[in-house]
Order: C-alpha cells, then sequence, then structure tokens
C-alpha cells in the first residue's frame, strides 16, 4: 500500500468520530461508551510500545494503578490541578517502570510476563494496608472532577458534559496514537522490531539491545501511568481491588492481541470493536461475569487469529 | 506459639505441595504454562460445593467424585493448547491467563461473590480437640497430601510409566527418540495433574473459604514451589511447600495476614532472579559448541 | 605476503574462558594484521565459535584481552564492537523471521557503524546492490524464515556488510555449499579483502580455507596448536592428529549408534 492510500482509512475514521456527535444524532451513552473506549484503547497502546520488544507484560494494571493514586493522593491532599496530577502519575508509573528495567533486564518471555505479574501486588497491598494514607481497600472518594476549560461564551466542561469528555479522551487517543506510531514506523521502532524478533542479531547489527527494551518499558509504564491518573479523574474514586485489578493488566493485553499486536492502529480497533460490544450488548445480557468475555477473547484470539483481526481482514480482502 | 506455627505451616505446606505437584507435572511434561491452575482448583472445590448443597453428596465422597471429574476438564484444555504455536511457553501462558478469566467470571455467574465453605470431613470417631496442636480437618488435610504426594512419587520413579514421564521431562527430544510417545505422555501429565488439582478443591473448600476470584493465589504457590524445587521433583515440591508454608505463616504472624500476597509476590520474582535455571527443565546444556 | 608490513588490526592476547565449569579457551594467543584473510580451523568443540563470540563482546573472557586497532575493546557491549567496525555472520543462521531479506539488510545498513563514510574505503553499497552481491537479488522480498539455510548464510554476510565492517568474521558460510557456490563465496572473500577489508573465517570442513587464506590457525580443545602459512599448518602433525582423533571418534560413535 502507498503511505496515501494508507492514511484514507484513518482519516476516515477520525471524520466519522468527530462529525457524528457534531451532528447531534449521538446520545450520551454513545459517548460515554466510545469515550472509555478511546480510553482504553490509549491503555492499550501504552501496554503495546513494551510489547513490541517483545516484553509482554501481565502487569501493566501496576503503572496504571500507581498513576491514579498518585493523581487520587495529591488530589485529596492538596486540591492540586488535575492536569498536574495526571503527570505527576506518569512519574510514578515511569519510576516504577525503570525498577522493572533494572530488575527485569535479564528475563525473557514467560518469566517477565510472570514477573510483571507479580509486581503488581506490591503496590496493591501496599495501598491496601497503608490506611492512613489511602484509606485502604474503602479507597479514595471525591477525587476532583476534570476542570472546566472558559474561552469566553464557551464553557467546556470535561468533568460533567460527556460530550466535552468525549473530545478530551478523542484529543487523549491521538496523542498515543503517536506515541504508538513512533514506537513503529522510527528509527527507534526498527530498533524495536529487531530486538523483538531476534535479540543477539540485532546487537551484532549494531543496535543497543538493553537501551532500546528499557527505553520502551520505562515510556509505557510512564503513559501507563498517565492513563491511570486520567482514570481517577474520570471516575472521581479508586481503590486497590479497581486499579489493580488482573481486569486491568488483562485488558489492553486483549484489545492488542484481538487488533493485531504489531500493526499501528491495532490496539485501537480492538478497543473500538470489543470494548461497546462489552458494554451495550454483554453487559446487559449477563450483568454479572461479563468481562469473562475479555478472557474468551484472548482464547479465540490466540487459537484462531494469532496475528489480530485486522490482518486476518486484510489477508481475506486480499484473496477475495 | 512456636508448636502452633509449625503446626500450622507443616499442614499449609503440605497443601501447598499438593496444590504444586499437579502444577509441575503439567508444565515439566509439556512446557505448558497453566496460568489457570489455581482456578481449575477452585473449579473443583465448587463443584465438591455443589455436589454437597445440591444432591446432598456426603463430603467426602466429593474427593473421588472430583477427582474423576477434573482430569476431564483438563484433558480437554490439553487438546486446546497442543494448537498453541511457538512461544510455547509465554503463549499457553497468555492463553491460559484468558482462561483464568473466563473461569473467574464463570464461577462468579454460578456461585456469586458469597465466600463459601464446605463442612469438614466427618470424624466421628475422633474425639472432639484430642490433639491441641492439630484439629483433625488439619490432620485429614496432611493425611491426604502426603498421600497424594507419595503416590506421585512412586508413579514417577518406581513404574515404566514414570520413567517415560520422568524421560519427557528431562529430555523431550531424546524421549522421543527412544520410542516415547511425548504426545500421549503429555494428556497423561494433563490427566495426572486434573486428579491432583480434583483432589486439591474439596480440600481447599474445607480449609479456606471459596470464592470466585481467590484462583491467582495458588496458581502463585504452585508457581514459587515449582520454581524453588525444579520441575517435576516430588520430594524438593514438598520441602518447598513447607518452607513456603512456614515462611507465609511466619510473615502472616509478624506482619499480619493482610501483606501475605505480597510475600509471596516478592518470593515470586525473588526466585526467578536468583533462580533462573528453576523453570529449565532441560539440564543446563554447555554454551556454544565451536 | 605483503600483509607483514601492515598495522595490527585484531589482537587477541592470552585469550582463557571457561564455560559451565568447563575449560573452552585457554591462553589463546592471535595477532591479525590489516587486508588479512585468516582461518580458524579446528575439529568441533575446539573453541572456534567461542573465539568469534569473545571478539564480538557475546561472551566475556574469564582472563585477556581483545584489542582492535590498538584499543582495547574486551567486553564492550556487542552494538559498541559493531559501530568500532567488526561485524559477523552465525554459524547458526539468525535472519530477522518477520522481515524481508531486502529489511534484514537495511536494518544494517540503519544501525551499522557510524559515520562511516570518513573512515575509508570501506563498501558503500545499498540494500539492493548487497543482496546481489551475494547473489540474493531475486529473493529481496522474500521473508527471512522463508530462505533456505544456505540463503540465510548469504543473508547474513550482505547484512553483516551492510553494517560498513573493517573486520568480518564468517563463521562456517561454506559448510554445505556446492562447489560452484564455494567457488563464488571464494571471490567474494577476495574481493572484499580488496576493498580494504579484513577477513577472519571459520572453516571447519576446511572447504573455503586453503584457497583463500593467507593464514591458518589451528585450534584444538581450547588451544592454539598450529599458526602460519596453509600448507605448513595442514601438514603439521599437530593438526592431523586433532583431526584423525575426531574422525576416528565419529567412527566409533557411528558404531555404537549403529548397534
Amino acid at each position: 500500500m502507498k503511505p496515501a492510500k494508507q492514511l484514507i482509512l484513518p482519516a476516515f475514521g477520525v471524520l466519522i468520530l468527530v462529525g457524528w456527535p457534531l451532528s447531534g444524532l449521538s446520545t450520551d451513552m454513545h459517548h460515554r461508551v466510545l469515550g472509555m473506549a478511546f480510553f482504553y484503547g490509549a491503555f492499550a497502546m501504552t501496554w503495546n510500545i513494551s510489547a513490541l520488544t517483545g516484553a509482554v507484560s501481565l502487569g501493566h494494571a501496576a503503572f496504571f494503578g500507581l498513576g491514579a493514586y498518585a493523581a487520587g493522593l495529591t488530589s485529596h491532599y492538596w486540591q492540586i490541578s488535575p492536569f498536574l496530577g495526571v503527570l505527576l502519575g506518569g512519574l510514578l508509573g515511569g519510576v516504577y517502570a525503570c525498577l522493572w528495567a533494572l530488575l527485569f533486564k535479564n528475563l525473557r518471555g514467560a518469566r517477565f510476563a510472570l514477573a510483571s505479574l507479580a509486581s503488581v501486588e506490591i503496590p496493591k497491598t501496599l495501598a491496601d494496608n497503608w490506611d492512613s494514607l489511602t484509606s485502604g481497600s474503602l479507597g479514595l472518594v471525591g477525587i476532583q472532577s476534570l476542570p472546566t476549560l472558559d474561552l469566553g461564551a464557551w464553557h467546556i466542561a470535561w468533568g460533567d458534559d460527556l460530550k466535552a469528555q468525549y473530545f478530551l479522551l478523542l484529543a487523549f487517543m491521538s496523542m498515543m496514537v503517536l506515541f504508538h506510531f513512533r514506537s513503529i514506523r522510527s528509527r527507534w521502532g526498527w530498533a524495536i522490531r529487531c530486538v523483538r524478533e531476534d535479540e543477539l542479531a540485532a546487537a551484532g547489527l549494531g543496535v543497543n539491545v538493553g537501551a532500546v527494551r528499557a527505553q520502551a518499558l520505562i515510556l509505557s509504564g510512564f503513559l501507563a501511568g498517565i492513563c491511570g491518573g486520567l482514570y481517577a479523574h474520570l471516575m472521581g474514586m479508586i481503590e486497590p481491588a479497581l486499579v489493580f485489578s488482573l481486569h486491568l493488566s488483562a485488558m489492553p493485553l486483549v484489545l492488542s492481541l484481538f487488533g493485531g499486536r504489531y500493526e499501528v492502529f491495532g490496539p485501537l480497533l480492538g478497543a473500538l470493536v470489543l470494548y461497546p460490544i462489552d458494554q451495550l450488548l454483554f453487559h446487559s445480557l449477563l450483568p454479572v461475569g461479563h468481562a469473562g468475555l475479555y478472557g474468551l477473547m484472548i482464547i479465540v484470539t490466540f487459537l484462531f487469529f494469532p496475528q489480530g483481526i485486522a490482518a486476518w481482514l486484510q489477508k481475506r480482502g486480499k484473496s477475495a | 506459639m512456636l508448636l502452633q506455627l509449625i503446626a500450622s505451616s507443616f499442614s499449609l505446606g503440605s497443601f501447598y505441595a499438593l496444590i504444586a505437584l499437579g502444577f509441575s507435572l503439567i508444565f515439566g511434561i509439556t512446557r505448558a504454562f497453566n496460568l489457570a491452575h489455581g482456578d481449575l482448583i477452585l473449579l473443583s472445590g465448587y463443584l465438591a460445593y455443589a455436589l454437597y448443597k445440591g444432591l446432598g453428596a456426603p463430603v467426602l465422597l466429593t474427593l473421588p467424585l472430583c477427582m474423576l471429574a477434573l482430569p476431564i476438564v483438563t484433558v480437554v484444555l490439553h487438546r486446546f493448547l497442543r494448537h498453541v504455536r511457538e512461544p510455547f511457553e509465554l503463549n499457553t501462558l497468555v492463553v491460559t491467563f484468558g482462561l483464568s478469566m473466563v473461569l473467574q467470571n464463570a464461577m462468579l455467574l454460578a456461585f456469586s461473590a458469597n465466600f463459601r465453605l464446605l463442612p469438614k470431613a466427618d470424624f466421628t470417631m475422633l474425639p472432639p480437640e484430642s490433639t491441641p496442636v492439630l484439629n483433625p480437618g488439619q490432620i485429614f488435610l496432611i493425611a491426604l497430601s502426603l498421600l497424594a504426594t507419595a503416590a506421585t512419587h512412586v508413579l514417577l520413579h518406581h513404574t515404566f510409566l514414570g520413567k517415560a514421564l520422568r524421560a519427557t521431562i528431562q529430555e523431550r527430544e531424546a524421549a522421543r527418540l527412544a520410542g516415547i510417545p511425548v504426545e500421549r505422555m503429555g494428556v497423561v501429565a494433563f490427566a495426572l495433574g486434573g486428579t491432583l488439582i480434583g483432589l486439591a478443591g474439596p480440600l481447599y473448600g474445607q480449609s479456606a473459604y471459596l470464592q470466585p476470584f481467590a484462583g491467582p493465589e495458588p496458581t502463585l504457590t504452585a508457581i514459587i514451589i515449582t520454581i524453588f524445587a525444579g520441575v517435576g521433583r516430588t520430594r524438593g515440591i514438598l520441602l518447598g511447600g513447607w518452607i513456603l508454608g512456614f515462611v507465609e505463616s511466619a510473615a502472616a504472624l509478624v506482619l499480619g495476614s493482610s501483606w501475605r500476597e505480597m510475600v509471596a509476590a516478592v518470593l515470586l520474582i525473588a526466585l526467578l532472579l536468583l533462580r533462573p535455571e528453576g523453570l529449565l527443565t532441560l539440564r543446563p546444556h554447555r554454551e556454544s559448541k565451536a | 605476503m605483503a600483509s607483514e608490513k601492515r598495522e595490527i588490526c585484531l589482537e587477541l592476547r592470552s585469550l582463557s574462558i571457561c564455560l559451565a565449569g568447563s575449560v573452552v579457551l585457554k591462553d589463546v594467543n592471535i595477532r591479525v594484521r590489516e587486508q588479512e584473510i585468516v582461518s580458524i580451523i579446528g575439529p568441533n568443540g575446539a573453541g572456534k565459535t567461542t573465539l568469534f563470540n569473545i571478539i564480538c563482546g557475546n561472551l566475556r573472557p574469564t582472563s585477556g584481552s581483545v584489542h582492535y586497532r590498538s584499543q582495547e575493546i574486551t567486553g564492550w557491549p556487542p552494538h559498541r564492537i559493531c559501530h568500532a567496525g567488526i561485524a559477523r555472520t552465525f554459524q547458526t543462521t539468525r535472519p530477522f523471521p518477520e522481515m524481508t531479506a531486502r529489511e534484514n539488510v537495511q536494518v544494517g545498513l540503519y544501525f551499522g557503524k557510524l559515520g562511516a563514510k570518513a573512515s575509508g574505503p570501506a563498501l558503500q553499497l545499498d540494500a539492493d546492490e548487497l543482496l546481489d552481491l551475494v547473489g540474493l537479488a531475486r529473493k529481496r522480498g522474500t521473508r527471512g524464515s522463508d530462505l533456505t539455510l544456505s540463503e540465510q548464510r548469504r543473508l547474513e554476510v550482505a547484512r553483516a556488510l551492510a553494517t560498513r565492517p573493517q573486520l568480518l568474521l564468517l563463521d562456517e558460510i561454506a559448510a554445505g555449499l556446492s562447489p560452484q557456490a564455494i567457488k563464488q563465496a571464494v571471490e567474494l572473500v577476495r574481493m572484499l579483502r580488496g576493498r580494504g577489508l579484513t577477513l577472519i573465517l571459520i572453516d571447519h570442513f576446511l572447504n573455503l580455507t586453503a584457497r583463500v587464506s593467507d593464514r591458518l590457525i589451528a585450534l584444538d580443545q581450547g588451544e592454539l596448536i598450529a599458526d602460519g602459512d596453509p600448507e605448513s599448518v595442514l601438514n603439521s602433525a599437530e593438526v592431523i592428529a586433532a583431526y584423525l582423533g575426531e574422525r576416528q571418534k565419529a567412527e566409533q560413535e557411528g558404531i555404537t549408534h549403529g548397534a
């Protein structure tokens, strides 16, 4: 495909996503569900940045939860600006990712996945037991909602107006697309791909394998922390079992696997398809236990579409 | 106090060994990394609970029934996992991670999030409170765990099938060349593992509360002990179970039981970093031949 | 040879390494001059590939040092050694499996030696020219994992050349090649030397060596047993004994396997 042709579909997608709410045909429920689909798509992309180096993490809830608590606590105790809090969340996520990069630098494959899985328990247990700071398993409530932007006649209430929130999350997601795009289509992205396909050969050809892996992991942890911080302000309340959950660790994995891990728009596609199906269809059919859908999707994708649906659709399109 | 600690870590540890045994067998022989191990144990526990509550089956009878039912589940699981591609370890880990979520939500749907407990097996012949250190339930738990471990040990070390299984664990390719049907050994491993999971379930339900999302904890336990002991080593697994039982009991005593998960997580990370050979089934091969 | 007067390109000083408790290389001293073609020969287990792994930074020697152009590079990470101008191929081939042959070579061009233009006569070819050089022009769109073994070997040569090395280490590139292909390999090696490269070859089966090497170095069980012009090394008693010993061993193993 030529680059120009490659841009047609995304441009078309953006047009629809921007135009549809403006057309007045959408309801607040649509804004809410699609907005959260953007949010989880963004989170999935942050996960994928490190997964692209071959480091499949089952513990990104650690960064997410740390980010959420950094934003939640600073908001709770000092009422600092949510945007600053979100940034602090990213920093805390980044610091924890630095620890991973340092400690887990020799772990690969299943070992790395296990270590990442176990790493969630440490901040989770801390948040659960440090009652005086975090109010323990009861969680933090009353975190400030996102602020309202006053532009003369326009009041953009990101906190209350779901349409405004929709556009904020669309912009947030677009920012993550940019990061994700740079991790695939750039000199750095090539280095990441080399590391994923054969570390030893990559090193022999001049790729600084250790640095590439660490950079990707730290960037990924930082951005996942930002997602967590934003989540705290979106929801207004957090608790350890929610933000350090297995479900949050699994979510980016499922969405990326489903959409296609090596495609720029793969994780996002996964989110835009699966999250609405989950919320609009399964949530009403199965009020309890609908989260099992994500587990089921892992199994189905792995057994039947190992390259993700994007690649599968492309192949079908070509052969047809 | 110390006696109590040792007694409780002994009973906990013996049960941990039973939990780890099935995981270790399956992983050692097929390289399948079953992250749904704990959830399968919970499933077995809930099955026993359903038999007991729904059909009024005596608790003791649920044990053999679960031991017959779970192998069917695991052998079906094996049929699916065989189609997973390389890197097999990582990919089975991810698929069973998905299975774990499915099972958790299915159990949530079927049994709700309430805590369920199976009654202790009935021992009318034992006078109540006959021993101050171990209660009858604990003795029952220890006896069955040790019995199962011993039976597995005998099977692995003193039968022809066991020899084939151990050969498959140690040198998979060599075993294949020697005419051992490695694929069928995989089925055997999953069936055996399923039997052990089936046994562990009702025992779990008698000593701890059944809860749909409790599965990851026994999974973690199984992985820690497997890395510590090395794959398929029954005696090492027993020792590992006791040590882990002691460390967790002691940590619960000193720090409080709410820090238990963190202790287990730190132990796992430490083992992954310090004992990288713990997950190898092959003997460490010589580096780079010239 | 005129190379006697040239600068020293690579020097290994009393290199030893123990792996998994056994001594793999013992007190090995080697000097290679600029634009020399040196072959390392020896039976299985002699430590040839280990030597490459040490030079390229994949293994750290237990004692001794590696010097490249009068700079000590012992313990440098592999990518830094690549940037310094040393490239290698692997005995067990390691193409990037999901990349096309062309992309494989582009990786070398992209991440290899920096500022190569300033530093002299090394090859300045693009990916297609490099593929053409090793006879893979028609396979440029094939994925690395879909190439045959001998194609993967050639791809590795092209990929190594793409990093613009001054010193090229080729590990068993002639293994399993047809006589025709070996002739091409000989020409390629000569041509590269003509362009100013220094080459070290590993050649277990002596397919390539005798025809192109200025010098042979024989290793046996980690020790250097002969170093000199091809004829004298191939005729030395130690080398013959080492290879004969291997053949006998192979025959004995053949008998036990047959039984």
